[in-house]
């Protein structure tokens, strides 16, 4: 198929899923959307650059992190969103108890560092392997491991707030 | 990393994420087994996945979300990037190694006089209001479907290209008689660029009656593109 042909039938596919990734980033569809549609021009047009075929998602979402990064240098005013404009989204989401819960949680996401955001949205939404998150945002996997842990305690605090975990102790008690 | 006789945090974490190997996957279960506080830990996390994977399954739809007032400049900045993206788009299937797309795909209008057409479904892609390129345009139309017959012609209007097929077009005669005389001649306008439109004049875009609405002129472009269709840029 050629390294151009691979990266556009990647891209087509993947469409959604990049711009679900750049939402759950910004909570602002859109910038989200255009933080997406910058990444696929670019992955297109360096797809003479991908190295391995088989890390594809790699360098892809890689580039989406470059696009986020260029973007928040270029306008720092970048923040997610005031609770009031989350609520104000229209996913096609049925139930109103369930688009309640949606947006307890993604308001929850919200108040998170963009570090803490990126990381869980990497590993949970597209299943990225550490070693792979670690590869998208050139640090450490040790650093994965730890900025991943700190990110779930403060959700899990977050979605206590919004009453959407149970208010009982965080503290895990080791075993002797 | 097994050495130990407590589990981490990060160890937890590895584990709904599978990311341990076998001998500390079991050790973690195994402690889980004998643990409640460590079960409840692990079950949280999974909770935690899980209200994340739901919260995103379905973000919300960009052209849903703009506030008029807000995004009005932002909106136009989307619709010129489509623009561009789309020229990005298209020249990356002529860039493909494979030489799928390469030959025999892209053409600009000064090769329709080849005679390479007949039988081929063409895709003309319009996206400027300069008069004389949606003129010729509508001439390479006519010439197609008069002398060299191929099996289908769709016309996609983006961008400034809209104005062709919009309600009171100065080339409103020239759509309708095109589309009258040929039932497979199409017209599509752009639904984003449609948008664009509606936000800029307070009011939304009304569209030939032969002209249809299309969701993204890209994903219509693309989509022909799979399907083999012959891409010629007004």
């Amino acid at each position: 198929m050629g390294k151009t042909g691979a990266v556009r039938s990647y891209l087509e596919q993947k469409w959604h899923d990049l711009y679900r990734m750049a939402y759950a980033w910004s909570h602002d569809p859109q910038l989200a959307s255009d933080i997406t549609q910058e990444a696929v021009s670019r992955a297109l047009k360096k797809a003479g650059q991908l190295h391995d075929e088989h890390a594809i998602g790699v360098w892809v979402y890689r580039i989406l992190m470059n696009c986020w990064i260029d973007r928040y240098k270029a306008d720092r005013h970048f923040e997610p969103l005031p609770e009031t404009e989350l609520h104000g989204n229209d996913s096609p989401v049925d139930d109103i108890e369930q688009q309640d819960l949606v947006t307890r949680v993604r308001q929850a996401l919200s108040e998170l560092s963009f570090e803490q955001r990126q990381i869980i949205a990497l590993i949970d939404l597209e299943g990225f392997s550490y070693s792979q998150v670690a590869e998208i945002l050139q640090v450490p996997m040790g650093t994965v491991m730890s900025r991943l842990c700190r990110a779930r305690r403060q959700l899990k605090e977050r979605l206590k707030e919004q009453s959407v975990m149970g208010r009982r102790s965080n503290n895990v008690r080791r075993i002797k | 990393m097994s050495q130990s006789n407590t589990i981490s945090d990060e160890q937890l974490n590895a584990f709904v994420d599978q990311q341990l190997d076998q001998e500390d996957r079991e050790r973690v279960l195994n402690a889980t087994v004998k643990d409640q506080d460590l079960a409840e830990e692990v079950y949280s996390l999974y909770q935690m996945k899980e209200l994340v994977q739901q919260a995103y399954r379905q973000p919300p739809e960009v052209t849903k979300s703009y506030n008029p007032v807000r995004r009005r400049s932002d909106i136009f900045h989307w619709a010129a990037m489509l623009v561009l993206f789309i020229t990005a788009a298209v020249s990356s299937y002529q860039w493909n190694e494979s030489g799928d797309f390469a030959q025999n795909t892209f053409y600009d209008m000064t090769a329709i006089e080849s005679g390479q057409f007949a039988g081929k479904r063409v895709l003309l892609h319009v996206d400027s209001s300069d008069p004389q390129r949606i003129m010729t345009a509508m001439q390479t139309v006519e010439k197609l479907m008069s002398k060299r017959q191929p099996e289908k012609i769709e016309v996609v209007a983006n961008g400034a290209g809209l104005v062709m097929v919009r309600q009171n077009s100065p080339h409103a005669t020239r759509v309708s008689s095109l589309a009258s005389r040929y039932t497979n001649v199409e017209f599509k306008a752009c639904g984003f660029a449609m948008e664009a439109t509606r936000l800029k004049e307070g009011q939304p875009v009304v569209l030939l009656p032969e002209a249809e609405k299309v969701d993204a002129a890209l994903n219509e472009i693309l989509r022909r593109l799979k399907e083999g269709w012959v891409y010629v840029k007004a």
